[in-house]
């Protein structure tokens, strides 16, 4: 007998007998060739095959297992696999969630879904019928196919007609579960869920609990874990219990597997922000609630090449070799921080190192542990990878963070954070893009897109390449302070991901003021504060010292030892030896580890350091630009795409570039004065911020800077706007040399305070401020500071470097610098396409303070430019209080970073002595000398030590004045226009001033001590340099005032005195001139001959100093050679016509000529002068060269 | 006038409803049922199994037609079984076509839903049909079946519900009428068909129809395909994990009270040589496994169900590569043997009569001239007998030509029939043929018997202007005759 049907079963009678229906016992004895070809699995003549093939699945793996057998076919299998994996997504759905994953529940109702679909074709379908009924006569029938909407109508009736059908029919639709907008499984009244027909396999979803992809692999029921199982069979016994009868096939599956669930409780917990009432509502899905290793632990751990810096970071209990040279970062997810503090992670974490290649991590919680193996060559899935960073990959990151501080019980001061991150790679393959860094709070990462309030912006900073070495750095911003940092850095196909908890310093807001004086300047920046109550002691200079130190590197400093200095445990070549570029660029382009007198200290330099393809609005404080405190004291090899940017003080309206740099500088310095405050204990909205201008700001540049400077201290101080106050420069410092005794800087105190002048000596201005019985009275600002001595005159280039001292001292210099790194700024400054000016580059020479360096610039022959720059300020300062009708200064104050040239030119007491000469030359004979105050160093913290002392319960009386120089009571200009209506007028009469001045000058040279040569060592032709400086001071004037009228209009007030227009040009000058060049300004004598006594020589005697009208020969001689002279034909027509006369008889021995005349009266020319030389011991005037002539027609 | 409805679906269908058409001109009865109604559903238009099939039922619609009009009181003869088509039954004047269901569909599968107008209508829709469909399904095209894709096939087909072939399906059918359902479960289309006409039926407002008495064949691969190359979507591999989810499908509880009786049918691994795969032809040669398919029609015909769910399933006496009549099993031997062996002598017969029409008495004595054999009743090209005898010869022959062959008769045997018929030798069912013919016979004894019919009073009765039933009559008493005294052992 045989039947003719897929298996041989029932009764074998033969012909049509009655059977039964295929049991899935039998249905599983059909033998399959081949089953892996998954478009066999559409069979089910149903729209809802797939969900009855799942149920197939079920019952033909529940055969296979319950027999023994194999027979269901690898597609089946995996079938179920791929439904039970929907529960463990189930499961794990809060952890997805946590992880962003767009996971949500969607509801398909069946009634409503259907009826949208058929609607519009029902609507027309009753059009159609009722135009056929009015119409009987048409032959035409009714078809459906032509009636819009009939696709849609079939589709929601088939979907209907499955639907109503059992065991669909009592329930009212579907749950489908979406991953982005890519559905993935929905319900199924057969097997719970049902899963796409699509390819899974390349699902993006990691389970948590094996690490594996979803649906990526077929895991019987019985291997999962037990969670899962209890979850699984849970979920179809309890709560399904009235919706998956026993003879379904997964409830046979799952008894079949009774035995083997654990009785274990599952803390379960609302799926997050989503509906999750399914099967009539009749089960709620539930999620895990629980921890499970996978959710705290990373899949990567990450080895780096150095220690971590336990003092600002938390760091795992690691159990290793403590000598060791390595460390890990953590592998810790959010889901961590989430449960867990971060300063729990010492307590709670240990990382295990096992073999080689092998380390464990371990969380130990509640008495529960949670552990991983991580391992290099990754044998088990389950395990993570171990990544030795720089090692075998040749990658090295680090980072620092400023500041390095979290307000406790304030956080509106938390809202500022600067992370600097570099990344290097050695195989030249990832650049800054590659490196991602991000921020968590509260156990979650804050994703830059999501629109929270809190924001995170990242700048690329700088990218070099050296042979096959990338290295860059990144800077993040945050506006909040975070728990954790998550780096990601792709490691061939591997996305690896790691954790950095940074161990705040944690501040309470405290009780202290701490009020600062900001000073700055053009060359120099200096800050000053005070926390003491009444100022009752001095203040101090702006410190953030060992203790307080304002960055966190990742990195662990060097322990502190004798013989290193603090910065030396962040800076040594033993810190990282093997990435040296973090510190490098750390210095350059972040903030130093500490600002103090070991290396980064106040006052320090008026730099910016930015990158350069980044627009002037673009510009952000440590993103991509910021204070150079190591400019000039650390070579920098960052490489291209950086600038540094110097000069800002005057440039603030000359180019949005320098405004934002201003500001990006301003608002560094307010941050780390906050740093410093909160450090100190105090609160930064008691904090008073003095800052300082220069009396000759004019309004444009007060308009430009207010605005920073209040909006840096309302955004970053948030106190009263009135606590920011304005200080004039020149003002500043009496208030300060009133106050003290003396300081440690050579500072005493004003003796007679009736009537004080200070002049606070910057590189771009000079400041003055007289005070009478110690109130401002006037003050006036010039734009005359040291740099004029350095700069190089009216040259419009910032980067020349033609000035005299410059050319002169530039080889000598740096052979003379002696320490390496000093050599080096020095080649750097030096270079040909340098930015870098020559007073830029003696501004560094002097900033080296080297004895063999200040000793060149001392030179002679540039002491005269010194003296005439000190010389021109004491005048007209005197002249200035002489105009308002002040007495004479008792004493003279000199402040600011430019005067250091005043110790070019000798000691104190002469600057005394010179000051005391001018005051008597201008006030007279019977005013005493003045007592000068010029500290020994640091001249700029007068300025802001005063600031703090500034009187808060007096209004500043004083008046800005300007004085030009010449003027008088009735002669005075109050603007450009009037000046330029009597243009000649006031240059002459400036120039009658300028003589009296230098002549006043010269007069010193007299003075007993005060000798040009004897005391100050000038040797130069004084003589020729006076009539230089005469002669030449119109035509710079001229240029000064024409340069100065570009960058104020007509009606702007005068506020720059024009008497040092014409200086500007000639210091420029006077360091320039060769001795031959000065030669020329030497005076002459001259004398007169008639004619020759020999053929070659005349008779001193018989020479007259008087022009006679017989005199035919003029010979003149420089006062300074008297032996010898020039001697050339008197040029008019009567000494011509004189001369052709004794052409034969003399004219002949004197000149030489190529022709004869052609007429009787011609005129002669000469062509070059003769020389002549005095025979000392005859008296003779020899004739050495012949006057070259040449006879013209007349 | 109880109807039978047969819907064939897919190329199964079409090849069963063949075997079955045969049967029926054989003279085989579907129980009381007066009149079949055959409809085919196959979206795959240019398959040849359903033009042949549909050139077949017009063939015989003709034939019976032409024969038995105005002679109600016959019942019995070859053709007897009146065979109409919907379109003739119905009073739809605008049917398309009167044995096939509707047009054809060129488009992707997912243009024939119109996904655009669910997304805009039903977006939650869209998610549910792409966790119900591959994103291939939803390329694929309708127009080479549903390339074993039943689940495709259950949705397009179901355009067919509502149409005006169904409507038209809906208004003839009245109660007593019975319905038959003819599928493949390994295949697209007619495994897509039957659960989807089964839920139409059963969820019908027309209570005739909803509780209709419903049979159905469903058949199970009975044939391999040569493996696919690259441009063949059907596997044959496939089909058994195909039928192993259809089965599943079918086993359900829920499925199984839809239902009065279902007929399985399979027949795998008894073909070692593969029929060659090609989607657009599937011209495969008529198979045993059909044969025994439309005996379940049948079977179905005759049987009074008595509840829902049954099962039949059929099974062979002996398990051999050639099966005839001796080891086909003795009720299937018994439902078509006589019949089958009558057309079949038929088919030798009328030639030899039409040769001699001139010179045999039988022909002088009906008026059976030269004339009548050359009219178009057996000539003509779409409805003559010729042509029908022409096609069954063919059909036996692929029968017999198959792997598992069925091959009751020596289709070699010229006059002599000492060898016609083919049977197994140790039956003992006398009224079974054994192969043992009685004594030597020949077509001679055949024109005798045949000749001795046409004296009958039966025939007699039959007016002379009715030359045709008469000869269909004759023939038909004749070959029975010739049966029963010269093969039979003997008459119960």
């Amino acid at each position: 007998m045989s039947k003719l049907n897929v298996i041989q079963r029932g009764d074998n009678s033969p012909g049509w007998n009655e059977s039964h229906q295929f049991q899935s016992a039998e249905i599983n004895q059909i033998k399959i060739i081949n089953s892996s070809n998954a478009r066999s699995l559409n069979a089910i003549p149903s729209p809802l095959a797939r969900l009855h093939l799942i149920d197939a699945a079920f019952a033909l793996v529940y055969q296979d297992e319950l027999n023994g057998t194999g027979d269901a076919g690898d597609a089946y299998r995996k079938l179920v696999s791929d439904c039970l994996d929907v529960f463990e997504l189930i499961y794990n759905w809060n952890t997805h969630i946590e992880e962003k994953a767009e996971l949500k529940i969607v509801t398909w109702n069946k009634e409503t879904e259907t009826g949208l679909l058929k609607q519009e074709f029902l609507k027309n379908k009753e059009q159609k019928k009722e135009e056929l009924r009015r119409n009987p006569d048409d032959k035409q029938s009714l078809g459906l196919q032509q009636i819009d909407g009939f696709k849609e109508y079939l589709v929601g009736d088939t979907l209907s007609l499955f639907l109503n059908a059992a065991p669909f029919d009592s329930y009212d639709g579907i749950h489908i579960i979406l991953l982005g907008d890519k559905p993935l499984a929905g319900t199924s009244p057969l097997t719970g869920f049902f899963t796409t027909p699509n390819d899974l396999s390349d699902f993006s979803l990691i389970n948590p609990g094996n690490n594996q992809r979803y649906f990526s692999r077929c895991i019987p029921f019985a291997q999962r874990d037990k969670r899962i199982r209890r979850f699984i069979y849970d979920f179809f016994t309890v709560q399904g219990r009235e919706i998956f009868h026993a003879e379904l096939p997964v409830s046979r599956y799952l008894q079949h597997h009774a035995t083997n669930i654990p009785q274990i409780p599952l803390q379960l917990a609302e799926l997050s922000a989503m509906h999750s009432k399914l099967f009539n509502e009749k089960i709620e899905l539930r999620a895990n609630a629980e921890h499970v290793a996978a959710n705290l632990l990373e899949n990567y751990l990450v080895r780096i090449s150095y220690r971590l810096n336990d003092e600002c970071f938390y760091v795992a209990n690691t159990v290793g070799k403590q000598d060791r040279t390595h460390d890990y970062l953590l592998p810790l997810t959010p889901k961590f921080f989430k449960i867990n503090s971060a300063d729990q992670i010492p307590a709670l974490v240990s990382i295990i190192e096992k073999d080689t290649g092998t380390v464990e991590v371990r969380i130990v919680r509640n008495g529960e542990t949670f552990s991983k193996t991580y391992q290099s060559n990754r044998i088990d899935n389950r395990d993570g990878y171990l990544v030795d960073l720089s090692g075998t990959h040749s990658i090295k990151v680090g980072l620092g963070i400023f500041p390095f501080l979290k307000v406790e019980d304030d956080d509106t001061f938390n809202d500022f954070y600067k992370v600097m991150f570099v990344g290097q790679d050695n195989h030249f393959r990832l650049s800054n893009k590659d490196f991602q860094l991000k921020f968590g709070k509260d156990g979650k990462v804050i994703e830059p897109e999501e629109n929270t309030v809190f924001t995170i912006t990242r700048d690329e900073r700088m990218i070099s390449e050296k042979g096959k070495t990338l290295c860059g750095s990144t800077y993040y911003s945050l506006n909040f302070c975070f728990d954790f940092i998550q780096l990601h850095v792709p490691v061939g196909e591997h996305q690896v991901r790691c954790t950095i908890a940074p161990h705040w310093v944690s501040k309470q807001l405290g009780a202290n003021q701490v009020d600062f004086a900001v000073d700055f300047g053009t060359t120099t920046t200096f800050v000053a504060y005070t926390d003491s109550k009444n100022y009752g002691t001095l203040p101090k200079n702006f410190e953030l010292g060992h203790d307080e130190v304002p960055v966190a590197l990742l990195n662990k400093p060097i322990e502190m030892r004798n013989g290193i200095r603090w910065i030396d445990r962040y800076e040594h070549s033993t810190v990282l030896p093997d990435f040296n570029e973090l510190l490098e660029i750390q210095k350059h382009e972040f903030v130093p580890s500490l600002l103090n007198s070991d290396k980064y200290s106040f006052p320090f330099r008026t730099v910016i350091y930015e990158k350069t393809s980044v627009a002037s609005s673009q510009k952000v404080t440590l993103g991509n630009t910021n204070i150079a405190f190591a400019y000039q004291k650390e070579f920098n090899s960052l490489g291209y795409g950086q600038t540094y940017l110097a000069n800002l003080k005057w440039s603030i309206n000359t180019d949005s570039r320098y405004k934002q740099a201003i500001n990006v500088f301003i608002e560094e310095l307010f941050h780390l004065m906050r740093v410093k405050t909160l450090l100190s204990d105090g609160d930064p909205r008691f904090s008073k911020i003095s800052r300082f201008f220069p009396l000759s700001f004019s309004q444009g540049d007060r308009h430009a800077y207010d605005p920073i400077w209040t909006q840096k201290y309302a955004a970053i101080f948030k106190g009263d706007p009135a606590q920011l106050r304005s200080v004039t420069e020149s003002e500043a410092p009496f208030y300060y040399y009133s106050k003290i005794m003396a300081d440690e800087n050579g500072a005493v105190r004003i003796t007679d305070t009736s009537s004080v002048i200070t002049l606070d000596i910057g590189g771009g201005t000079t400041d003055f401020m007289y005070f009478r019985n110690g109130n401002p009275v006037i003050g006036t600002s010039v734009r005359f500071g040291a740099n004029v001595l350095w700069g190089n005159g009216y040259s419009e280039y910032i980067n020349e470097k033609s000035n005299g001292i410059y050319r002169a001292l530039k080889s000598k210099i740096s052979d003379n610098l002696k320490s390496s790194l000093q050599k080096t700024l020095n080649e750097f400054l030096n270079k040909p396409e340098s930015n870098f000016g020559s007073d830029e580059i003696i501004n560094f020479w002097l900033s080296c303070n080297e004895s063999n360096v200040t000793d060149e610039l001392k030179s002679g022959r540039f002491r005269f430019s010194y003296l005439l720059h000190l010389s021109a300020l004491i005048y007209h300062s005197c002249k200035l209080l002489q105009i308002y009708k002040h007495p004479s200064p008792e004493c003279i104050i000199f402040t600011g970073n430019g005067s250091k040239y005043l110790d070019l030119i000798q000691t104190p007491d002469y600057i005394e002595n010179i000051c005391g000469f001018f005051v008597k030359e201008v006030f007279g004979e019977e005013t005493g000398r003045p007592q000068v105050i010029l500290p020994s160093k640091n001249r700029k913290e007068a300025t802001c030590f005063g600031g703090l002392y500034q009187p808060t319960n007096t209004t500043t009386q004083f008046k800005p004045v300007s004085y030009s120089g010449f003027e008088t009571e009735t002669d005075s200009y109050k603007r450009y226009a009037e000046i330029d209506l009597h243009k000649m007028h006031v240059f002459d009469s400036l120039g009658a001033t300028f003589t009296e001045f230098v002549e006043c000058l010269f007069k010193m040279n007299a003075f007993p001590g005060l000798s040009f040569r004897a005391n100050f060592s000038i040797d130069s032709n004084l003589m020729a340099l006076k009539t230089f400086l005469l002669q030449n001071a119109r035509p710079y004037l001229s240029t000064g005032y024409d340069r100065r009228r570009k960058t104020v209009s007509e009606l702007d007030e005068v506020t720059d005195a024009l008497f040092f227009y014409p200086l500007v040009g000639l210091l420029y000058q006077v360091n320039k001139l060769s001795e031959s060049e000065l030669g020329q300004y030497a005076p002459k004598t001259s004398y007169y001959a008639i004619n020759p006594d020999k053929e070659n020589s005349f008779a001193g005697t018989r020479l007259s100093t008087e022009r006679k009208p017989e005199s035919i020969f003029s010979i003149r001689v420089d006062s300074n050679n008297p032996d010898h002279g020039e001697i050339i034909l008197i040029g008019d027509v009567e000494a011509n016509q004189r001369a052709m006369v004794g052409i034969n008889s003399f004219l002949r021995y004197v000149c030489d000529f190529n022709e004869f005349p052609s007429t009787a009266s011609p005129d002669i020319s000469v062509l070059e002068p003769g020389r002549v030389e005095r025979e000392k011991d005859t008296d003779r005037w020899l004739i050495r060269t012949k006057i070259k002539i040449k006879f013209m027609p007349a | 006038m109880a109807r039978l409805f047969v819907f064939g679906i897919g190329g199964t269908g079409s090849r069963v409803l063949k075997a079955f058409t045969m049967l029926l001109a054989s003279g085989m009865k579907p129980g009381h049922f007066d009149t079949v109604i055959p409809i085919l559903i196959d979206p795959h238009k240019r398959l040849p199994d359903l033009r042949e099939c549909k050139k077949l039922v017009r063939l015989y619609s003709k034939i019976n037609e032409q024969v038995y009009r105005e002679t109600a009181d016959l019942t019995e003869g070859f053709f007897i079984t009146k065979m109409q088509t919907l379109k003739a039954a119905s009073t739809d004047g605008a049917l398309r076509d009167d044995i096939e269901f509707d047009e054809e569909h060129d488009e992707a599968f997912g243009d024939f839903i119109n996904m655009t107008g669910i997304h805009r209508k039903s977006p939650g829709t869209m998610h549910l049909l792409s966790l119900l469909y591959s994103d291939s399904n939803f390329r694929q095209s309708l127009s080479v079946g549903f390339k074993g894709n039943p689940h495709m096939g259950s949705m397009a087909l179901n355009e067919l519900i509502g149409g005006p072939a169904y409507n038209a399906f809906k208004s003839v059918f009245s109660n007593g009428d019975r319905i038959f359902v003819i599928s493949s479960v390994f295949g697209g289309t007619g495994a897509a068909g039957f659960p989807l006409l089964l839920q139409n039926f059963r969820q019908s407002d027309k209570p005739e129809i909803k509780n209709s008495p419903i049979g159905a064949l469903s058949v199970m691969p009975y044939f391999k395909l040569s493996e696919p190359g690259q441009t063949s979507d059907i596997d044959s591999n496939d089909f058994m994990t195909k039928t192993k989810s259809a089965l599943t499908y079918y086993a359900r509880r829920e499925f199984t009270t839809l239902f009065d009786s279902i007929y399985y049918i399979a027949d795998p691994g008894q073909q070692t040589d593969p029929y060659k795969n090609d989607e657009s032809r599937q011209d495969n040669k008529a198979h045993l496994v059909e044969l025994i398919g439309a005996l379940s029609i049948f079977h179905f015909a005759s049987a009074s169900p008595t509840r829902r769910g049954m099962v039949y399933e059929y099974c062979l006496t002996e398990n051999k590569k050639q099966i005839d009549f001796g080891n086909v099993g003795n009720p299937g031997r018994t439902m078509m043997a006589d019949r089958l062996t009558s057309l079949h002598l038929f088919s030798k017969l009328h030639p030899v009569i039409r040769k001699n029409a001139a010179q045999l008495s039988l022909c002088k004595l009906n008026d059976f001239t030269e004339a009548f054999f050359n009219s178009e009743d057996f000539t003509d090209n779409e409805h003559g007998l010729e042509l029908f005898l022409s096609q069954y010869h063919k059909w036996i022959s692929e029968l017999e030509a198959n792997q598992r062959s069925f091959s009751p008769f020596d289709l070699g045997a010229g006059r002599n029939f000492s060898t016609l018929i083919r049977s197994g030798r140790n039956t003992t069912d006398r009224h079974l043929f054994n192969g043992i013919f009685k004594r030597p016979s020949d077509m001679s004894d055949l024109l005798n018997r045949t000749a001795m019919a046409s004296g009958r009073n039966t025939i007699k009765r039959i007016s002379g202007d009715r030359k045709l039933c008469r000869y269909f009559l004759m023939c038909y008493q004749g070959t029975g005759d010739f049966i029963d005294s010269v093969i039979k052992k003997g008459k119960a």
